[in-house]
């Protein structure tokens, strides 16, 4: 229950601000479309019906779909959780009968509703995924539910990264870039040259990309089982980081007495 | 006022050198997301020799030029503009109005960022050697150079009447960022969009004629164009001006 | 005698502010109909003061002090009634020569820039202000040195203390030498010997240069360390404009006088009560004299006969009718 009120919560400022909800919602409108238009360009003059097995068509659907997911999969923990160190207020939270990072999950779902709900209306109305039968539905929504959970682990090693850091902000734009380019925001990941194939599996991707091409229909289900299994390393690895590094982090962050 | 603007560029200046490493990440980021660009631009041109008669070196030409344009604004206004949406929305102007200087111009040059100095050099280089490539006759460079400058003029009037508009509307500090989408956006050649838009974005808010015109100057296809956003422009500034000074009249401190 | 420096006649002036509602559907709510309410911060307030006078303004918070310093420096207009500086002045039109010849200090706002020295902020006051270098130089020594803070004069204002960059506001204020001084709370939350400091500073400079300072402040001691005149502001309106003892004595109701004794006073004279075995209170309404031995007095005290208790008493009252 307490947790639910931390998601309300969370909900309820996205709500707050909802002019800045919608400006952003406006701003990530406005660079789908230019991508979309020049994307569209680069079909009609090369004269091709597909690029990387991709139809024009499809190739909207993806950008619109890919920055939506680049909405939901947001970096903020890390700069609430770069806050509280600051602050000294971490000392306080922890003190509270909750577990910090049970509370962090659910405001960052309470915080991404409003995307959630875009991608979950895209995904019932234009995706094929279920209607390929029980075991591709199943299968795909375990992974979009593994994926969300590895990247918000990830975002929350990342954000350990506050208590030898005096600013995190330069990570912003790092983040945004690196979703941009690795995460399959800017163009399908697909297009490049086949050398670049294994960058489809870094963490960036298997959020933007592949989930991206899930929910076009565009993986089999052995790619899905691959993508899983990379998404489970992925979590594994950040968890045994995470792991690592509290520990380590709590310790300099009594030690300096705040 | 030069003389006050030349006490405001060696604050500025100190104020960068307290934050050295800031100045550092943020030259850098702005490199980096060119790199994006660039690298996305080639994806583009993989798959075909032009688009719309532009072949990569001019859609280089292009978004080089636009980013030269943001930059510039960046390197002269934008902290400015960011310190005068705090200053407005803290009720913190007061002592701006007591001062006997014109608080429009002392608000727009309060701050230079040299962070984006060090970008802004870097993509004048780049833009420098591209020019070289594509051979613009001596007029056609002088008309580039003048529509950079009036690009410039566009951008910082845009971007003065939304931070003004804080003295109404609180709490929309995204609106902020709206100038940037927008001239973001318009770093693409103007025919990849659908007809509507594209007139609406070379003539009503000429975002796409002010990063098109200069761009086209530089392979040669000279353009009336340049008259016409001269003309938005002044109009811009003027409009900010008057909007400036219908906001200092709404002005209520918070005490 | 010669025509006010400043001159109000009948200034009122009220702001428009927006409620905010609490809660999702208030914030839903909110997103559609915002709240609008006025408030009358000064209502029909005249006031003249002369060259070389210091006056004080008091007020509980929120009662138009600082709104009426607003309107007298011209950084708000008033909706009805007339201020006048220099004989001709309209503050609102904010002439450069008028600017030029006043010196604002707003506390809660800083005109230092958090990252530099104070000297780099004074350095373009210098440039604003039209400033020789050789004047500049001589007057900015002549108030670090008073105000002792010449060595911190090339230390960033974020490393300073309380004390020291409310200082450095003063002569920020001061760099320019204006022929009106407005204070505005200048010593809030600063401590006691820098306070002395700036009241010692002030004084004098009031006697030396006849520069005519207006001073508010919910700070009862700044008031009586300074002000010659107090005008009391309560609710938007001049309740009060005279002397400081004049307050305390057109306030000071019931003449109830509180003695300390060196030791307990036997037999109990009339008319004297005892409060505990050194402590007494006399009725002193049909008393010529003390009834009490002045030898055995240690200290005599009117009761509701210091400012403090009088403007407790006097904010505490409800608000007129609208």
């Amino acid at each position: 229950m307490k947790y639910w009120v931390t998601c309300q919560n969370a909900l309820l400022t996205t709500l707050a601000y909802r002019g800045n909800l919608l400006l952003h919602l406006l701003t990530t409108a406005i660079n789908v479309l230019v991508t979309i238009f020049m994307w569209l360009a680069v079909y009609n003059f090369s004269g091709r019906v597909t690029i990387a097995g991709i139809q024009s068509r499809q190739m909207v659907f993806y950008l619109i779909v890919v920055n939506v997911l680049a909405l939901i999969f947001s970096a903020e923990p890390i700069f609430k959780f770069s806050g509280l160190v600051r602050s000294g207020n971490l000392s306080v939270v922890l003190m509270r009968p909750i577990n910090y990072f049970v509370q962090s999950f659910w405001e960052y779902l309470g915080r991404a509703i409003p995307y959630l709900i875009v991608y979950g209306l895209v995904t019932g109305i234009i995706s094929p995924i279920f209607h390929r039968g029980l075991l591709y539905g199943v299968s795909s929504l375990l992974l979009m539910a593994v994926t969300y959970g590895m990247f918000l682990l990830m975002i929350t090693a990342i954000s350990l990264c506050s208590f030898w850091l005096i600013q995190v902000w330069p990570l912003r734009p790092v983040l945004s870039a690196l979703f941009l380019l690795l995460g399959g925001q800017a163009f399908p990941l697909q297009v490049l040259p086949a050398a670049f194939s294994w960058l489809i599996y870094n963490p960036f991707s298997l959020a933007g990309n592949q989930l991206t091409l899930l929910l076009l229909g565009k993986l089999s289900l052995d790619q899905i089982a691959i993508t899983g299994g990379w998404t489970m390393l992925w979590t594994v690895a950040v968890l045994v980081l995470i792991k690592l590094t509290w520990h380590r982090g709590i310790r300099s962050y009594e030690g300096v007495g705040s | 006022m030069f003389k006050i603007y030349r006490v405001l560029i060696t604050q500025s200046l100190a104020e960068t050198m307290t934050y050295r490493v800031t100045t550092i990440l943020t030259a850098l980021f702005g490199v980096l997301f060119y790199v994006i660009d660039l690298i996305t631009g080639g994806v583009y041109f993989s798959f075909t020799p032009t688009i719309y008669g532009w072949n990569f070196l001019d859609y280089l030409n292009l978004i080089t030029t636009a980013n030269l344009i943001s930059y510039a604004y960046q390197f002269l206004f934008v902290a400015a503009h960011e310190d005068l949406t705090d200053q407005i929305l803290s009720g913190n102007l007061d002592y701006s109005l007591l001062r006997p200087v014109n608080a429009y111009w002392f608000h727009a040059c309060y701050r230079v960022d040299f962070p984006s100095l060090v970008t802004l050099i870097l993509t004048s280089i780049i833009e420098a050697v591209i020019l070289t490539r594509l051979h613009p006759t001596p007029l056609n460079l002088l008309f580039y150079l003048m529509a950079v400058i009036v690009g410039i003029a566009f951008v910082f009037a845009l971007n003065q009447i939304m931070v003004t508009l804080a003295f109404w509307v609180d709490g929309l500090t995204a609106l902020n960022g709206i100038p940037e989408d927008l001239m973001t956006a318009s770093a693409r050649p103007a025919k990849i969009y659908p007809r509507v838009i594209q007139q609406l974005f070379l003539w009503v808010i000429p975002s796409l004629a002010i990063t098109n015109v200069p761009a086209q100057f530089g392979h040669n296809h000279p353009t009336w164009l340049l008259l016409w956003i001269t003309l938005v422009t002044g109009l811009l500034l003027i409009l900010s001006y008057i909007e400036w000074q219908r906001g200092l009249l709404k002005y209520v401190s918070a005490n | 005698m010669s025509a006010p420096i400043i001159s109000i006649n009948h200034a009122s002036f009220s702001y428009v502010t927006f409620t905010k509602q609490s809660g999702f559907s208030g914030a839903w709510h909110d997103l559609f109909h915002r709240q609008k309410s006025t408030v009358a911060a000064v209502r029909d307030i005249s006031l003249q003061v002369n060259r070389g006078e210091v006056l004080g303004l008091l007020g509980a918070n929120g009662a138009g002090k600082t709104t009426l310093i607003k309107l007298m420096t011209g950084i708000l207009p008033v909706n009805t009634g007339k201020v006048r500086l220099f004989a001709d002045q309209v503050p609102f039109r904010k002439r450069p020569a008028f600017l030029q010849r006043i010196g604002v200090m707003l506390s809660q706002k800083s005109q230092l820039a958090w990252d530099l020295p104070p000297l780099d902020t004074l350095v373009l006051l210098r440039e604003i202000y039209h400033i020789s270098h050789d004047q500049f130089t001589t007057w900015l020594a002549f108030l670090t040195k008073e105000l002792a803070v010449t060595p911190q004069l090339h230390v960033p204002v974020r490393k300073l203390s309380l004390g020291q960059r409310i200082k450095f506001e003063l002569i920020c204020t001061l760099i320019h030498r204006p022929e009106i001084l407005f204070l505005n709370e200048p010593t809030i939350d600063i401590d006691v010997s820098s306070q002395a400091n700036i009241y010692r500073f002030l004084k004098q400079l009031n006697q030396d240069t006849q520069m005519t300072i207006i001073l508010t402040s919910h700070n009862t001691k700044d008031i009586e360390a300074l002000a010659q005149r107090v005008a009391v502001i309560n609710h938007g309106r001049k309740i009060f404009d005279g002397t400081t003892t004049g307050l305390i004595s057109h306030y000071a109701t019931a003449p109830i006088l509180e003695i300390v004794t060196d030791g307990p006073l036997t037999p109990l004279p009339a008319h004297v009560r005892q409060v505990d075995p050194t402590h007494y209170e006399v009725d002193a309404t049909a008393l010529a004299t003390l009834p009490v031995d002045p030898r055995h007095i240690l200290r005599v005290s009117r009761r509701n006969g210091n400012l403090d208790a009088i403007l407790t008493q006097l904010f505490s009252e409800e608000a007129p009718a609208q």
